[in-house]
């Protein structure tokens, strides 16, 4: 390029020495640096071939970063004008004769040809030497942009950090550094979990009973006012689901019912706070500064493997092979595990505009499924105003199955490349490679089933013995279900008027031959039994005292249609009845509310009887209540047996848990672990819950399990 | 004596000439004119100068004696010195070739200088090649990062910006000059004139305005290092300063 100028020059005369300096424009950039509080500076770069007659500072750091935007003052979590990160862009220029035309100041975010922001420089900003970018005749820049469809709020933002800041220059004479840029962040702090408000939470489905999401939420909070950053925490599924006939033993209706309660599972509203790092290392809510930035929320399943047996066999189910791998159950038994169902589920979010308030049965942020491949995991975005700003959440869902272990981690999920790939979607085990301060893992949430045990009635003080629920609840908790005794340790009696006036009432509505087995008089004061019954003999005597012959007694008490031709026979006919009295007797006790009530006499009859419990179906219960009848002494047990296992053993039935095949009804009906007989639900002197029964209380399918233990694994 | 308005071009050396005097110290050391113009060679356009008469010279020879008369005939001088901005420094030069009339110069160490030119030529020309700029080089590496480190390490090459087009040939920058036409540093034009010479952007001018004073303000700010917001930006600032850079 030629470069053309006029110079006026003077001749010299012979006896003088006078010259005439000529010079051409010369210009470059020196520097350009962003200055932030407390002397934090970037560092400022130009091509190696640049030259200028002043060097560029060799001060500052490539990880500078500051807070754009205004600020929330974090204790009232509202704005707080006071509270800003502005900072300087400082610039150097080598334009000693003003020579330069053109020069900007651009920002490029990366894998972009296009500059997000302009400045055009004018006039004094093109004078030699230091300059600091004037903005609104200040200082300070507190890092607003053009207007940009990547930058909802015209400010820089995290989510497409770090930036190049540039000053190109450009004019008539010998360039010799046509350019400087400098580099810088804007960077997460932290993320802090906490849990939102219950009211965020979908209003549930009709058929549900209310109040159950709310009330694992109570229990959360009951355990800690924030999300866990270590430990475990139950997530206790209100679980008050029982038979309502012997027929529901033998379906599956211990997972259906429990599906129709909980559906996807329990929906708990996670939310994030995000801080964003200041230019002086502190943390700042700067909630312009998030723009769209996604939050990757994962889980893991962490459930600890069953030491031995059938559960462990099962559970062993492709460990390995799902995304994510692991012991909770897998979606071919009903659980969430390779399922296609979301354990982060979409949420439509706010819209267009932020509410000022948080929503009510709406979840406040929008929260959508990660593309391939990590499909298993949810972004979220959060709120740049209002109440929730710098906030963002899911609802965490996992499945319903007790003995399920999850550990949720949020991301910031900000690194892609150039083909807009997140780092962070991959199908790699979790956790996924992240610095400490873009993440928040949670503790592990463990899934609980829950039966309330609202009531322990005996007939009398004569019942002596009292179960020990503590016993009964820990055997119930190898499957992770609970029964919360809601008891308090009281046990009611039955008031003697009532007891004798409902017993009378149901005799009377019986057979006058059935009305001669009860013995007269007070059934109450009598003692600890169900009912008192006449023997055979005492029968005899009553039925002749009535007035009829030797003959027509004999007769009757030999005819076989009646039941009674012999002692055997007569005790079966008593035992058929009182449990018809004793159930007339003890139902009205029932708690109204949802759970179990246990009632509690010494024998069912009087007259000897094999009868340990019962499992009863309270009149009128819906499915939602039940009463358990324990009619046995510890005496009356086998050795090895107690009271408790029979507690056990009754509560299975209610739970839908049927005999095992070796106990009488329905052999084939595969539903208990062929390789032990000592199940709770069997007759014999029994151990513990086979592992079928097991993965069954805790919500399993039983149609997706085999009796056989090593069919249930699968590698 | 005779007075005579300058025009664009002149110097003592011209005038002189123009008047028919072999030596401008002739006229320039008549009456006041070394006092009005403290340089020959730089008159304010439309100045006045004094020219004084033809003195007849008056000698007694003797008759058919051969006697010489030597005319003196001092010569005038063309002296340019290439600057950088710093009018200290001298750039990398590949050539640099001096032309008025029929006379060169060409050197390369930014000093060229033709000892005998016709004052009445009022036009030259200067081409300077600059020596070719260094090869580009890439800019320093940023700095390097390690696994899993935030804010993450820069990657440079992630940055899709223009790059640098990077000249490979030096500069030719061509100079008309016009000879004889530099005012004095007292006159605003004059000041002005070196600004120019010296390569700042900057209009000739005789009244100050908003370019002269920002062409004084980077004067100042380049040479003498000053930024003062509340400077009036005149050229009388520079004056001396000026004259010493430009003509010394």
């Amino acid at each position: 390029m030629v470069i053309n100028r006029t110079a006026r020059v003077a001749r010299t005369a012979h006896d003088k020495t006078h010259l005439n300096h000529l010079g051409f424009p010369e210009f470059g950039v020196v520097e350009i640096q962003i200055k932030g509080q407390g002397g934090s500076l970037s560092k400022c770069y130009r091509d190696g071939s640049s030259t200028t007659s002043t060097a560029p500072a060799t001060t500052g750091d490539d990880t500078f970063h500051f807070a754009p935007g205004p600020q929330y003052a974090a204790a009232t979590w509202t704005a707080d004008p006071t509270l800003k990160d502005d900072v300087q862009i400082v610039y150097k220029l080598h334009n000693p004769q003003f020579a330069i035309k053109e020069a900007k100041i651009e920002i490029f975010p990366r894998f972009s040809k296009n500059s997000v922001w302009t400045r055009e420089l004018k006039d004094d900003e093109l004078l030699h030497g230091e300059h600091t970018l004037q903005f609104n005749a200040q200082d300070n820049w507190e890092g607003k942009i053009d207007a940009h469809a990547d930058y909802p709020d015209q400010f820089l933002t995290v989510e497409h950090s770090p930036y190049k800041l540039k000053l190109t220059i450009s004019g008539e004479g010998v360039n010799t550094s046509p350019a400087g840029w400098t580099y810088f962040h804007i960077i997460i702090a932290k993320l802090e979990l906490e849990y939102g408000p219950k009211t965020v939470l979908p209003a549930q489905a009709a058929n549900m009973e209310g109040g159950i999401h709310t009330e694992t939420y109570d229990d959360l909070i009951a355990q800690g006012a924030a999300p866990p950053t270590g430990g475990t925490v139950k997530v206790f599924l209100k679980s008050d689901i029982f038979k309502t006939s012997s027929d529901d033993m033998f379906k599956n209706q211990l997972f259906t019912r429990h599906e129709t309660l909980w559906g996807d599972g329990p929906q708990i509203p996670l939310f994030c706070k995000v801080w964003v790092k200041s230019s002086s290392d502190t943390d700042v809510v700067a909630y312009k500064a998030l723009g769209r930035l996604k939050f990757l929320w994962d889980w893991e399943s962490t459930s600890v493997a069953s030491p031995t047996g059938f559960t462990a066999s099962a559970e062993k189910y492709l460990v390995n092979k799902t995304k994510p791998k692991g012991r909770n159950c897998h979606d071919k038994r009903g659980g969430k595990r390779a399922s296609n169902k979301p354990v982060f589920p979409a949420q439509a979010g706010p819209g267009a505009a932020t509410p000022a308030a948080l929503p009510v049965g709406s979840f406040p942020f929008e929260v959508v499924a990660v593309d391939k491949p990590r499909k298993w995991a949810a972004y979220s975005y959060a709120w740049n105003d209002g109440v929730a700003a710098s906030k963002t959440g899911v609802i965490f869902q996992p499945a319903r199955m007790a003995g399920d272990e999850y550990k949720v981690t949020v991301y910031v999920n900000q690194e892609y490349d150039r083909k807009k790939k997140y780092k962070l979607n991959v199908d790699t085990d979790a956790p996924l490679p992240s610095p400490d301060v873009l993440k928040a893992v949670t503790g592990d949430y463990h899934i609980w089933r829950r039966v309330n045990v609202r009531k322990y009635v005996k007939k009398n003080n004569s019942v002596a013995e009292t179960i020990n629920l503590a016993t009964v609840a820990g055997e119930y908790a190898k499957a992770f279900l609970e029964l919360k005794d809601l008891t308090a340790g009281s046990i009611t009696y039955v008031a003697e008027a009532d007891w004798n006036s409902r017993v009378t009432a149901s005799v009377n509505g019986r057979s006058a031959a059935l009305q001669r087995m009860v013995t007269p008089g007070n059934q109450h004061a009598k003692g600890g039994n169900g009912v008192y019954l006449r023997t055979r003999a005492e029968y005899r005597v009553a039925y002749l005292a009535e007035g009829a012959t030797v003959a027509v007694v004999d007769a009757f008490l030999n005819d076989p249609s009646n039941g009674m031709q012999d002692d055997d026979h007569y005790e079966k006919k008593g035992k058929t009845l009182g449990r018809g009295v004793v159930s007339d007797a003890f139902s009205p006790e029932a708690d109204p509310g949802s759970g179990c009530t246990i009632f509690h006499c010494d024998k069912l009859i009087s007259i000897g009887c094999d009868l340990l419990g019962w499992a009863y179906d309270v009149p009128g219960g819906a499915g939602n209540r039940c009463g358990f009848l324990l009619c046995a002494t510890n005496a009356d047990h086998s050795a090895g047996d107690n009271i408790e296992n029979t507690a056990t053993h009754e509560f299975g039935h209610h739970f839908f848990l049927p005999h095992t095949p070796d106990a009488g009804e329905k052999k084939n009906y595969k539903a208990h672990d062929s390789s032990i007989t000592t199940c709770i639900m069997s007759y014999n002197v029994p151990t513990e819950f086979c592992g079928f029964c097991q993965l069954r209380l805790r919500g399993w399918s039983k149609n997706a399990l085999k009796p056989a233990p090593s069919a249930n694994s699968k590698t | 004596m005779a007075n005579v308005a300058s025009s664009a071009g002149d110097c003592f050396s011209r005038i002189a000439r123009i008047q028919g005097f072999f030596n401008y110290l002739s006229v320039y050391n008549h009456a006041d004119n070394a006092t009005t113009f403290p340089n020959p060679n730089q008159i304010e356009e439309g100045s006045t100068v004094k020219v004084p008469d033809k003195q007849m010279k008056a000698f007694n020879l003797p008759l058919d004696a051969e006697k010489k008369f030597k005319i003196i005939r001092q010569k005038t001088k063309l002296r340019i010195k290439i600057c950088m901005a710093d009018a200290a420094q001298t750039p990398g030069i590949a050539k640099a070739r001096l032309t008025i009339g029929a006379k060169k110069a060409a050197e390369t160490t930014g000093t060229l200088e033709i000892d005998d030119i016709d004052p009445m030529l009022t036009n030259a020309s200067l081409t300077v090649v600059l020596t070719n700029p260094p090869a580009y080089v890439a800019p320093p590496p940023t700095t390097a990062g390690v696994a899993n480190q935030y804010p993450p390490p820069i990657v440079a090459p992630d940055f899709d910006d223009p790059k640098t087009v990077w000249p490979k040939e030096g500069e030719t920058i061509v100079w008309n000059l016009q000879v004889g036409s530099l005012e004095p540093h007292t006159v605003i034009r004059g000041v002005l004139q070196r600004l120019e010479n010296l390569g700042f952007a900057c209009p000739v001018q005789k009244v100050e305005d908003a370019p002269t004073r920002r062409a004084v303000r980077t004067y100042r700010r380049f040479v003498e290092s000053k930024v003062a917001p509340n400077d009036t930006d005149a050229v009388a600032d520079i004056q001396a300063n000026i004259r010493a850079r430009h003509d010394d």
